[in-house]
């Protein structure tokens, strides 16, 4: 008789047969079982996937005759995720060693607990990297002797199945390949599970036998398994397995319900009434103009920023313009400089360097440059009267115009101090002339986040009036 | 304390069969040896032994001995790693009284 009549032909890749795994190695029992297991739920065989990583263990994804990906290594996980998220109708599963899984992906583990897809993971731990002549892993135990722990290994072990359930993977469950009708059973409960599942089985490897001088794994994992049903903490927290293995499901639970922690509010949405307001484009007759916002962090500078160079191009978008920000990485308390840059022209150099109008919201900009500040001689200063200090601002000619303003102080009173930039804006626009109310408004609008745009609104008119006294 | 315990008191022993199966080895594919042996070791019935002729890759593969014992449980086919051994089922055959009896040696 041929290898074509075997029962399990269906689902073998015969041509790469025979498999590569070493004699005595048992890892070849977990793919009978996966196989047994996918018969019995009846799946079709298109719609089931395996994924693997690099390793003995990831070599099952070549000899089963399904669809699957050989991942690089430690990324079986993410792989395993894109197929799911591309056809959620597949049943995706994951066969991987532990140091692929536990290893160089430990981090994909941890995420796909909390991302909560369908994905069942099959973690063959056989204590350490054993394709490449086993170097130490996560799981190899205290004192084993490895080819880079020749000494003994001096590192405690993670234990999988506590990560697992920390992780919040919805099944967890312990099992050996020398129990290959309770591991198939465990497979079939994670199969069905809605969740990510996790399932470690116990691999006997020959080179950690031999490095170790221990005569059979195998009799060791038949002579201290002990099949549960009902887990303990004690049999969680078994991270030596020198008195017994506790095999069994620690966790089978449902799909877990997504809460929205009571730290986050809810978002709110517009409230319903639409803002609107209607402006005119012109021809501004401006040739080049330099504008500077500078200030403090958290003042709204680089929105005030945004705010000009919109309503520029609002009234006139014929213009070329270009807004640099410069802050430092604080986001509230640093010193902040927005530059804006209105021209007829194609704009060469993005940053402002003697401007023609400065807007002043605080003198941190100018007291961190020595104290001087730099104005074009016919040139606009704005400045916050109660956040400047008005001795900087004596030694100027006639010719330069000097208004001072109390943004912060109106906007604190009415309204928020966050829309003090608004309220400067407004004066700007009626002392200078140079943008059209209407455009400004609209620009303000673009930017305001949902639900604030009547008070940004109505602190430009506050500070619109201020300017007319 | 050896109990006699008679299964006919529980069923019918005249209409009971139970199924005979063909053990197939592939000894290309078997690893067995020193390090392999569960086929051997796990089958309930003693159908197989190690054989004394090696593979072309020196490994010993095992040989049926019993021929018509194998009863199908399929656990030498669960259990081997190399896929190197299969049961098919090719017929059933009643089974005498002293087979079943759990004194039975």
């Amino acid at each position: 008789m041929r290898i074509s009549e075997h029962p399990y032909a269906d689902l073998l890749r015969i041509e790469m047969m025979p498999n590569i795994w070493c004699s005595g190695c048992r890892i070849g029992r977990v793919k009978n079982a996966f196989i047994e297991a996918i018969e019995h739920l009846g799946h079709d065989h298109d719609r089931c996937t395996v994924v693997s990583g690099i390793g003995c263990s990831s070599r099952i994804a070549g000899y089963l005759r399904l669809d699957g990906i050989h991942a690089t290594h430690g990324r079986a996980i993410p792989t395993a995720l894109g197929v799911k998220l591309a056809n959620p109708k597949l049943k995706v599963s994951v066969m991987g060693g532990d140091g692929d899984i536990l290893g160089i992906g430990g981090n994909h583990f941890l995420a796909l607990g909390r991302h909560g897809y369908d994905i069942n993971v099959f973690c063959l731990n056989n204590f350490g990297y054993s394709m490449t002549g086993f170097q130490h892993g996560p799981t190899t135990p205290l004192g084993a002797r490895t080819i880079t722990t020749s000494a003994g290994n001096p590192y405690v072990p993670i234990n999988p199945v506590a990560v697992a359930m920390a992780a919040g993977h919805t099944f967890v469950a312990r099992s050996t390949s020398s129990h290959p009708y309770h591991l198939i059973d465990c497979m079939i409960s994670a199969m069905k599970n809605a969740g990510p599942s996790f399932v470690e089985v116990l691999i006997p490897c020959m080179l950690f036998e031999r490095r170790n001088k221990i005569k059979s794994l195998e009799a060791l994992f038949v002579e201290k398994a002990k099949i549960k049903e009902t887990m303990s903490v004690e049999d969680i927290n078994q991270d030596d397995f020198t008195k017994e293995i506790s095999l069994g499901v620690f966790r089978n639970a449902p799909k877990r319900e997504k809460h929205r922690l009571s730290l986050v509010k809810a978002a709110k949405k517009g409230t319903g009434k639409q803002y609107h307001v209607d402006f005119q484009s012109m021809t501004s007759g401006i040739k080049h103009m330099q504008i500077r916002m500078e200030g403090t962090g958290g003042q709204g500078i680089v929105q005030g920023g945004k705010t000009l160079i919109n309503a520029a191009m609002n009234m006139d978008p014929k213009l070329n313009s270009t807004l640099t920000k410069k802050y430092g990485p604080e986001m509230k308390g640093g010193s902040c400089v927005a530059d804006v840059l209105l021209s007829s022209q194609a704009i060469d150099y993005p940053f402002v360097e003697v401007p023609d109008l400065l807007l002043m919201m605080s003198d941190l900009v100018t007291k961190e440059r020595g104290g001087e500040v730099i104005i074009n001689k016919n040139g606009t200063i704005v400045a916050d009267e109660s956040m400047v200090d008005f001795s900087l601002l004596d030694n100027f000619p006639e010719t330069v115009k000097v208004f001072k303003m109390p943004a912060t102080r109106i906007a604190r009173e009415n309204f928020r101090v966050v829309v003090a930039n608004n309220v400067l804006m407004g004066f700007v626009c009626k002392k200078t002339s140079v943008i059209d109310k209407n455009c400004f408004k609209a620009a303000i609008l673009k930017s305001a986040p949902p639900g604030t745009e009547e008070m940004n609104l109505a602190a430009f008119d506050a500070g619109y009036e201020f300017g007319k006294t | 304390m050896s109990q006699e315990v008679s299964p006919i008191r529980y069923w019918n022993i005249e209409q009971c069969t139970i199924p005979v199966g063909r053990v197939t080895i592939i000894a290309g594919f078997c690893k067995g040896g020193e390090d392999c042996d569960d086929c051997i070791r796990l089958c309930p019935e003693k159908v197989l032994e190690r054989s004394t002729v090696s593979n072309e890759r020196g490994y010993l593969p095992p040989v049926v001995v019993a021929e018509g014992k194998c009863t199908v449980c399929g656990r030498c086919q669960l259990y081997c790693s190399e896929n190197a051994i299969f049961v098919h089922k090719v017929g059933e055959r009643a089974v005498h009284a002293h087979e079943i009896a759990l004194t039975a040696k």
